[in-house]
């Protein structure tokens, strides 16, 4: 049966091609990209600076319009949405972790991993009960009530992917989640990010670039000037080192930082 | 997204910034408070010469005239230049008309004199009018209105016209009744049992056409009619249309003329059409519509209205000067509205961004925006209706802010309230003005709204902070 399933690709990218004009120049972020992701996958988009892994994740995530070629995702063109109809896609089958957190500075941990079913209308009582199941997953059960600013980049981050996650989302976009984090941090936050994707059967796409992470990913999609120029599947992927659980939560250090 | 949520967002998002958001709701409710308190000025500079218009005229009469002067046949006006009876008839046959009657003043080339006992009253002025129509005009003080029979006269007088029932045989002594009316007092009134006595009414005439000298001997010619007093109207210096005279039914004088008729018209008294007509509306409301059913007649008018419209518009060019100037005030909050809402949209460009990554519609963003603008509007147009209304209440109760006021106001005529209030606030100002500040701030939100609505999701992810 898994096996049935992961044929369908749940990405399939057909000569995705990007350009943007800067003045008369013409620069190709991504030159007819061909992709298949499958559903369940931790895939890892890997490249330098400049290659065009973050175009390529926008476009994924539907923040960003193809200039040719083809996007499906979860049986729908995202070429052809409006804006609109993007938000909608997003809030039903797409969760996004960010680089810096982007968490809401005013509100609680629990009022930020509430905020996406806020905005798909769940009403107060149902969104708290879920954001409070969502952060108890991510290890921040004593921290509900805290603010962005009370807490360390790990813990922002652990609020940041029960925000993604808490819609239930078929696909999760990853645009360096560990980058703004210490390296001890950073392999807890990829720990927790890939255990629960796999636990909840979400497809994961991570930007990075990190070579190192690579090892630990299923597939790994190196990108360089706009062309793949490695997609290979990892049999067997690394375990993450380091001896802690994830749901653990060992990067309690507010009370230091204040 | 629920209404509430959006509602309690928005709230939450102007609260955040408390200084910024107080300022910009203090510039409306300066702004509603310009607007308001001007307006109230005009309002109670209307109500105050309202008052003082009704305490001296009846504004739902409207005195009617035959059609004089210019030639109509071009525009094609219809003219009537007789009133007669049944031009009566059709009056009151109009639409918001509760009485009409002619008012015949009788006039001589002889003279009257109404007398009962010792006393005489040589300068009685006779006006004829229908009894029950008048009934409906006029207010006694005592007695009754005419019962309907022609068989004797029946008068009413007001204690003006009263005063000059005199003794002959007594020194002439001149009674200022307007200074004593004025402070209040009683008219010193002759000992006449007034709705008692018997009177009697000769018309004289004194005819000098076949005079020949020396003597010049007129041929005197005496009518005499029993009369008596029904009833007693109170002295209003104001009342001109009553008060001087000795009110009689002119259906008694239909009557005595139809009796003598040569006899009057030798004297130069005709009836055979009406020079002077009233007419009472059933309410102030109608009095325009009945005027609009006497232009289509052919009638000419009066109306104390005409001088009530007078004033209003006089008023509102003020009012709508001074509202301009409120107007004004009330423009420059919006504009800060639009500045505080444009700022707030730069400064949380990436955190609107990461609403749109996270799924949230653009209408609602949009509408949260909306929102904030609308509570800015909501709040600081009721605190500036709390403030017009202690400010009003300044104005019409503390003595040296209205001081200041009539200084300002000293030579502007209209605005002289003679001690009534100076400022009135109607519901209908405050909450319509209200409205209008919501709308107003909701419109200077709709530009940044929709900026805000626009702004690229892509903001967001840039990783540079």
């Amino acid at each position: 049966m898994e096996e049935a399933a992961a044929r369908e690709p749940v990405i399939t990218l057909k000569n995705l091609t990007k350009i943007y004009t800067i003045g008369s120049e013409k620069l190709r972020a991504l030159d007819g990209v061909d992709l298949e992701i499958y559903p369940g996958e931790f895939a890892c988009i890997i490249g330098r600076s400049g290659s065009g892994k973050s175009t390529l994740l926008n476009m994924m995530a539907g923040l960003e319009k193809p200039s040719k070629g083809s996007i499906r995702i979860a049986g729908k063109q995202l070429e052809r949405m409006s804006e609109a109809q993007l938000v909608q896609f997003r809030l039903n089958n797409v969760g996004f972790v960010f680089q810096s957190f982007n968490l809401f500075a005013m509100h609680t941990a629990l009022d930020n991993v509430a905020m996406p079913l806020m905005y798909k209308g769940v009403g107060k009582m149902t969104r708290t009960s879920r954001a409070r199941k969502m952060l108890t997953a991510v290890g921040l059960k004593t921290h509900m009530n805290h603010k962005p600013t009370q807490m360390s980049g790990g813990q922002q981050q652990r609020v940041g992917i029960a925000r993604a996650l808490v819609t239930q989302p078929k696909i999760l976009f990853a645009d360096e989640p560990t980058g703004n984090l210490d390296f001890n941090t950073s392999r807890e936050i990829l720990r927790l990010i890939r255990d629960i994707c796999h636990e909840r059967n979400t497809t994961l796409i991570m930007v990075t670039h990190d070579p190192e992470m690579a090892q630990y990913a299923d597939r790994v999609v190196r990108l360089l000037d706009g062309h793949v120029i490695e997609n290979t599947v990892n049999e067997h992927p690394a375990e993450i080192p380091g001896g802690v659980q994830a749901a653990q939560d060992d990067t309690v250090r507010d009370e230091d930082e204040e | 997204m629920k209404w509430i949520d959006i509602l309690s967002q928005s709230l939450q998002n102007l609260l955040r910034r408390k200084l910024r958001s107080l300022l910009t709701m203090l510039g409306v409710v300066i702004g509603t408070a310009a607007i308001v308190v001007t307006m109230s000025l005009g309002a109670g500079a209307e109500k105050a010469q309202m008052e003082a218009l009704e305490s001296t005229t009846n504004l739902k009469l409207v005195q009617v005239y035959p059609f004089y002067g210019y030639d109509t046949s071009a525009t094609g006006q219809r003219r009537v230049t007789k009133i007669t009876d049944s031009v009566i008839r059709d009056i009151r046959a109009m639409d918001g008309v509760s009485a009409v009657t002619p008012m015949v003043n009788v006039w001589f080339g002889g003279s009257f004199a109404l007398s009962t006992g010792k006393y005489e009253n040589s300068y009685a002025q006779l006006l004829a009018v229908y009894p029950e129509d008048f009934a409906k005009i006029k207010k006694l003080k005592s007695g009754r209105y005419f019962s309907g029979s022609t068989d004797r006269m029946e008068f009413i007088m007001s204690e003006i016209a009263m005063l000059d029932f005199r003794d002959p045989k007594k020194e002439y002594e001149w009674v200022d009744y307007y200074s004593i009316l004025d402070a209040g007092g009683e008219l010193p009134l002759p000992d006449i049992n007034w709705l008692g006595a018997n009177y009697k009414l000769i018309l004289r005439w004194e005819d000098y056409s076949q005079a020949e000298p020396p003597n010049y001997e007129p041929e005197i010619t005496e009518k005499e009619f029993k009369a008596r007093m029904v009833g007693v109207m109170p002295a209003d210096l104001n009342d001109w249309q009553f008060s001087y005279y000795t009110v009689c039914n002119l259906n008694w004088l239909k009557k005595i003329y139809k009796e003598n008729k040569s006899w009057f018209k030798e004297m130069g008294f005709e009836m055979e059409s009406y020079d002077n007509v009233y007419v009472l509306a059933d309410t102030v409301e109608d009095v325009e519509e009945i005027i609009d059913q006497l232009n289509d007649y052919g009638l000419q008018y009066s109306s104390p209205l005409e001088m009530v419209a007078i004033m209003k518009e006089q008023i509102a060019t003020v009012q709508s000067f001074l509202g301009f100037i409120g107007a004004i005030s009330m423009l420059v909050a919006a504009l800060s509205i639009a500045n505080t809402m444009m700022m707030s949209i730069y400064e949380r460009t990436r955190e609107i961004g990461v609403m749109k990554v996270l799924g949230c519609r653009l209408s609602n963003i949009r509408m949260m925006f909306l929102m904030e603008a609308a509570y800015i509007g909501v709040f600081g147009g009721g605190l500036g209706l709390i403030a017009s209304y202690s400010l009003s209440y300044a104005l019409n109760n503390v003595q040296w802010i209205q001081e200041i006021v009539a200084s300002f106001m000293s030579g502007s005529a209209i605005f002289e309230t003679g001690g009534s209030s100076t400022s009135v606030i109607s519901p209908q100002l405050a909450l319509g003005t209200w409205a209008g500040v919501v709308a107003v701030s909701v419109l200077s939100g709709l530009y940044p709204a929709y900026r805000a609505m626009r702004l690229s999701s892509l903001a967001a992810i840039r990783n540079a902070d």
